[in-house]
């Protein structure tokens, strides 16, 4: 009997082992902020030979394993500022269904805005459904952007999507065809006080077209040039719109442009400045004073 | 004359020695029994000078001749006036040297400081004489130094003035006969109007109009010393505001802070650093209304573009750009990809910046930072400068004082 129990015993010490050797990366790998690249250099060092795991290696395991709650509450994060660079640094595409979890704890849109930055790291379609749906849905009045924080976030929203159409096609088809005031005549549910109102249609175009401008679409810059051609009267309202589009769909190739969110508010004011002072930069300039009659 | 440019009557301040006592005592060395007493008690009453509007001072009554002859002429310049009747004196002390050692006196000349020669001392020295004899030389010194700060334009409200000591340790040498100066007092050890100077020798203090006793307070632990004093006003800077007109409609023309003060004081500083350290600074930004108060067309519009509430960079350039005045207020600045941005300007000199209606302090002496010539600093929220945000502290360092004192 003894024998027996011994017997059992070991089997069981053996599968335990074997399963905790055989899983133990693919768990590391999943949620690790910290080792994926460390790791990949230690393997190329070694000319593929695994090295041996110490536990010195098992720190970064029990880092990976702190949930996405946990890593931003280490960098700090503060959900009513754009979130900043150190929370870009521990984003991983494992995280995308949490990160919409979140986006949906919260009630207000305004409290959504940093989750909805988040989500442009790594997010695809399912990010992008998720602030489609938020824009789409939205119904009674919002208050003028001065003073309607949910207003402003909603419009942010928009735009960031552009960000995630690189990743997605639904986002990418729903700014291309948001890019048209005719979408939001149809579509829009919420209204906005008088003075606002007969020209949110059109803001929410432009937003749109920010956002294809900004995942660097070639059809984004169809449609500006194709916009570009309209009768002045016409192209007015929308001048400094298309100067700003064509901003972003050039800044959208520069190799900054993938952290462009997390910078600091200087940094990206002086990428845009230094956008602006480029021979393509000064013609839209010129173009849109021209447009609107500025000396 | 419009008023912005009634107010930019440059501020002024006056020092003078209200009251300056000093006595020595010798026991070997005195015609009059080994005491020697100069007391001279100077006020805004005794004063003899007249203040002229044009900003020049005359003498209008003079010491008596043997007063003259004693202690040398007192000289006056247009704003300050320097004296010092034991320092001017052929048998008195400046600086620790005994001026009735130097051929035709001693005079330093007019200069815009005041130097007083004994701040403060009580000590008592006494050693042997080679013939044996004990020989004591008390002194005892007492000096109060006022400060009238005057402006039309400040009326009830504080205004920064700007002081800087130099202190210098004496002590007397029985060898010599003579003072000799033992080393600087550090800054650390000073105090004006009870506030601490900073590691520069210097301090702001916030004075609304009047006089006002900023003798500067030297540790104990220092029986004698000379300190040189100089006091000025901080830098106003006058800019011209104007706003969309749409505010009318919302209850009125939008306040503005008509005056912003930075009077930065920093708890201290241990290095010289041009970059990172903290200094004291004083400016103050007036804001007054331009001729176009309100934005003038193309500006005036809250759609096609929206000038009110800014949501696109091409119509912030053009808005800021525009020459109609210095500061645009508008209700709000918020751009897609960016974020909200409370002040826009650029770092050179002369730029003009877009500002929130309701932005606070902090952030228009920021922008007039970049009115300025000044860029960003990255590294911390307490810098003024600070671009990741909007700043929480008023922090500068030299190359920015200079630049806000200009």
């Amino acid at each position: 009997m003894k024998k027996l129990l011994s017997i059992v015993v070991f089997v069981a010490a053996t599968a335990t082992v074997w399963f905790f050797w055989s899983h133990e990366e693919s768990i590391s790998s999943v949620v690790s902020p910290f080792n994926g690249k460390d790791e990949e250099a230690a393997s190329s060092v070694q000319n593929g030979i695994p090295e041996p795991r110490s536990l010195v290696q098992s720190v970064p395991a029990i880092q990976s394993r702190l949930s996405l709650k946990e890593r931003l509450a280490r960098v700090e994060f503060d959900k009513t500022q754009f979130p900043k660079m150190a929370v870009a640094q521990i984003l991983e595409p494992q995280d995308e269904v949490d990160l919409i979890t979140l986006f949906y704890q919260e009630t207000s849109i305004r409290d959504r805005l940093a989750y909805m930055v988040m989500m442009t790291k790594h997010g695809g379609d399912k990010s992008a459904l998720a602030i489609m749906d938020m824009i789409k849905d939205q119904k009674g009045v919002f208050d003028g952007p001065a003073v309607d924080k949910n207003y402003t976030a909603l419009h942010q929203g928009l735009v960031l999507l552009g960000h995630i159409s690189v990743r997605s096609d639904v986002a990418r088809q729903f700014l291309t065809e948001a890019s048209d005031v005719e979408y939001w005549k149809l579509h829009r549910q919420y209204t906005m006080p008088e003075m606002y109102e007969s020209h949110e249609d059109r803001n929410l175009a432009e937003g749109a077209l920010f956002g294809l401008a900004s995942g660097g679409h070639p059809e984004a810059m169809q449609i500006i040039q194709s916009m570009k051609e309209w009768e002045t009267n016409r192209i007015a309202p929308w001048a400094s719109a298309l100067c700003d589009a064509a901003m972003w769909f050039g800044l959208s190739k520069t190799e900054d442009w993938p952290n462009f969110l997390f910078m600091d508010q200087s940094d990206k004011l002086s990428l845009c400045s230094n956008w602006k002072k480029t021979e393509t930069g000064r013609e839209w300039s010129a173009w849109s004073d021209k447009i609107r009659g500025i000396q | 004359m419009p008023l912005h440019l009634l107010a930019q009557v440059p501020r002024q301040t006056q020092l003078w020695v209200a009251s300056q006592q000093y006595s020595r005592q010798d026991s070997n060395d005195s015609r009059y029994g080994g005491v020697e007493i100069v007391n001279r008690v100077f006020s805004e009453n005794n004063k003899n000078v007249d203040y002229l509007p044009e900003g020049s001072y005359t003498i209008t009554k003079s010491m008596n001749r043997a007063w003259n002859n004693a202690y040398g002429k007192t000289l006056y310049t247009d704003k300050w006036w320097w004296t010092n009747p034991t320092g001017r004196s052929r048998t008195g002390f400046f600086a620790g040297v005994d001026l009735s050692l130097q051929p035709g006196g001693y005079d330093p000349g007019a200069r815009p400081q005041l130097d007083i020669p004994w701040g403060e001392a009580n000590l008592i020295e006494t050693w042997e004489t080679g013939d044996g004899n004990l020989r004591t030389v008390q002194l005892t010194a007492k000096t109060k130094i006022n400060i009238r700060h005057i402006s039309n334009d400040y009326r009830v409200q504080q205004g920064g003035i700007r002081f800087t000591v130099l202190a210098t340790e004496l002590r007397f040498s029985p060898q010599t006969d003579n003072w000799i100066e033992v080393g600087p007092i550090p800054s650390s050890k000073i105090k004006i109007y009870n506030k601490q100077l900073d590691c520069e020798g210097q301090i702001i203090l916030s004075l609304g109009l009047g006089d006002f006793d900023v003798t500067p307070k030297v540790d104990g632990s220092y029986s004698c010393y000379s300190f040189t004093m100089t006091a000025e006003p901080t830098k106003d800077h006058y800019r011209t505001r104007s706003y969309h007109g749409y505010f009318m409609y919302l209850g009125g023309a939008p306040s503005h802070p008509g005056r912003v003060n930075l009077f930065s004081d920093p708890d201290g500083c241990s290095t010289i650093d041009t970059v990172d350290d903290a200094v004291s600074v004083g400016a103050e930004l007036f804001i007054t209304d331009s001729i176009f108060v309100s934005f003038p067309s193309p500006f005036n519009t809250m759609s096609n573009p929206d000038y009110l509430n800014i949501r696109k960079l091409a119509d912030l350039d053009r808005l800021r750009d525009a020459g109609f005045s210095q500061v645009k207020q508008v209700q709000s600045i918020d751009i897609p990809l960016v974020g909200k941005v409370a002040g826009y300007g650029q770092p050179f000199p002369g730029s003009n910046f877009v500002i929130e209606i309701n932005a606070s302090p902090l952030v228009w002496m920021h922008e007039l930072g970049h009115n300025l010539g000044l860029r960003h600093r990255r590294e911390s929220p307490k810098y003024l400068m600070y671009g990741g945000g909007i700043p929480t502290g008023q922090e500068l360092n030299r190359t920015e004082r200079s630049a806000f004192e200009r």
